[in-house]
């Protein structure tokens, strides 16, 4: 049963290039397998690295983001897995840079929507909305508008690029960012 | 896997567009040459003096010195290149090539070193230096950006080296002092010089890029 799955792993492994190619050709099916394959060895690869468990998510995410920027340097001469594992290597570093002596704690997507939109039931939520808006003007332009043409005008991510002159995965990342430096900067005000 | 990694999955794969896969590292490198000399040239013949009257002696007499200087420029080139594609490391290869890059300015330093000093009066060399250096290492940086260089320092550097080499390239074609000491100070110096401000550049410039870009 284990040299089964440790043949099973091989054999992914030996299709992560292949997948990647297609995936440069555009095919989402491939590239969607490609992501969910390697997530559980970058998972390996942090904790590994003595990562908290609260970390790994955001990391691997921000590796994702990342292999998503980069998927055109890939080369099919190149070892598939030097090459993940570079851009793993180098997000760790920069997150350890970032986030090295900061408290996790988390603030849920929705709930920045909803206060983003303005949409408060009670004084207290109301308050907490302005902190939200307060925390949205701190962002840069672009990041502000990605989020309130997404998030608060419902359009889609191709719909906003269109708008802002950026690219969809632009916008994506973009989107993803500036969730993420709100949540930070909510965090340091003591949310 | 947590639900937010499935939805960024999700999210990433969505209408995803196909992309061009980047050249390689040798035609990346070959295409910063030609452009670097190119540019060199056509500054040298609308900023400069132009092109020094007895250019040939560079081709005769000092070939092994272009030969050098071309080398060292281009191998700095695919280097650079090779940086700006993510690895896990540093591979034997990238230091071997970026070595030999800066080994052969150390002996083209090496040997100009104990000559007499300069003469004044070509202190503008360096000015001309600068100017043939900006736009080839512009045009460097934004073609290494668009790939994803991890090492941006070292590719900062690689990339300083091989568009110095070039300008320093163009400044002999340009310049007729042969005195060794001016060489030396106004000449090839200032292409060290560069590379190690290109690393410090690579680390800003780069490392910016490549964030935007994401």
């Amino acid at each position: 049963m284990a040299s089964g799955e440790k043949i099973d792993k091989k054999e992914a492994h030996d299709a992560w290039p292949e997948l990647m190619l297609a995936a440069q050709r555009g095919d989402a099916v491939a590239y969607q397998r490609l992501l969910r394959e390697i997530t559980p060895p970058l998972r390996t690869f942090l904790r590994a690295r003595f990562f908290a468990r609260e970390h790994i998510d955001d990391i691997v995410q921000e590796i994702l983001l990342a292999i998503h920027a980069a998927r055109h340097t890939y080369r099919p001469e190149q070892p598939f897995r030097n090459w993940m594992y570079g851009v793993a290597r180098h997000k760790m570093i920069d997150y350890l840079r970032k986030y090295g002596r900061k408290t996790a704690n988390e603030i849920n997507d929705d709930e920045l929507v909803t206060f983003m939109r303005d949409t408060a039931n009670t004084p207290e939520e109301a308050m907490l909305g302005k902190d939200v808006k307060q925390a949205l003007a701190q962002l840069p332009e672009k990041q502000r508008e990605v989020l309130l043409m997404t998030r608060v005008e419902g359009l889609s991510m191709a719909e906003a690029g269109k708008k802002l002159g950026m690219t969809e995965t632009a916008v994506k990342v973009t989107a993803h960012r500036a969730t993420k430096r709100m949540k930070e900067w909510l965090l340091e005000y003591g949310y | 896997m947590s639900t937010d990694t499935d939805k960024l999955i999700a999210q990433l794969t969505q209408d995803l567009k196909p992309v061009k896969p980047m050249a390689g590292a040798g035609t990346l490198a070959l295409i910063l040459s030609t452009l670097s000399l190119t540019a060199t040239f056509a500054a040298i013949t609308i900023f400069t003096k132009g092109i020094r009257t007895d250019w040939q002696v560079m081709l005769g007499e000092h070939v092994c010195q272009t030969a050098g200087i071309s080398m060292a420029g281009f191998l700095a080139a695919y280097a650079a290149f090779k940086l700006s594609v993510p690895d896990t490391r540093i591979r034997t290869v990238e230091r071997v090539i970026l070595g030999l890059a800066s080994f052969i300015w150390v002996l083209l330093i090496a040997g100009q070193l104990g000559a007499e000093p300069p003469e004044a009066g070509y202190r503008n060399c360096l000015t001309d230096f600068s100017l043939l250096f900006i736009i080839p290492f512009a045009a460097g940086i934004y073609m290494a950006s668009h790939a994803a260089p991890v090492w941006s320092g070292w590719a900062g550097y690689a990339l300083a080296l091989a568009v110095g080499s070039f300008s320093a390239l163009g400044m002999r074609f340009a310049c007729p002092n042969e005195q060794p000491a001016h060489l030396l100070v106004w000449h090839y110096l200032p292409v060290l010089a560069f590379a190690v401000v290109g690393i410090g550049l690579g680390q800003i410039l780069l490392k910016q890029k490549k964030s935007s870009r994401a």
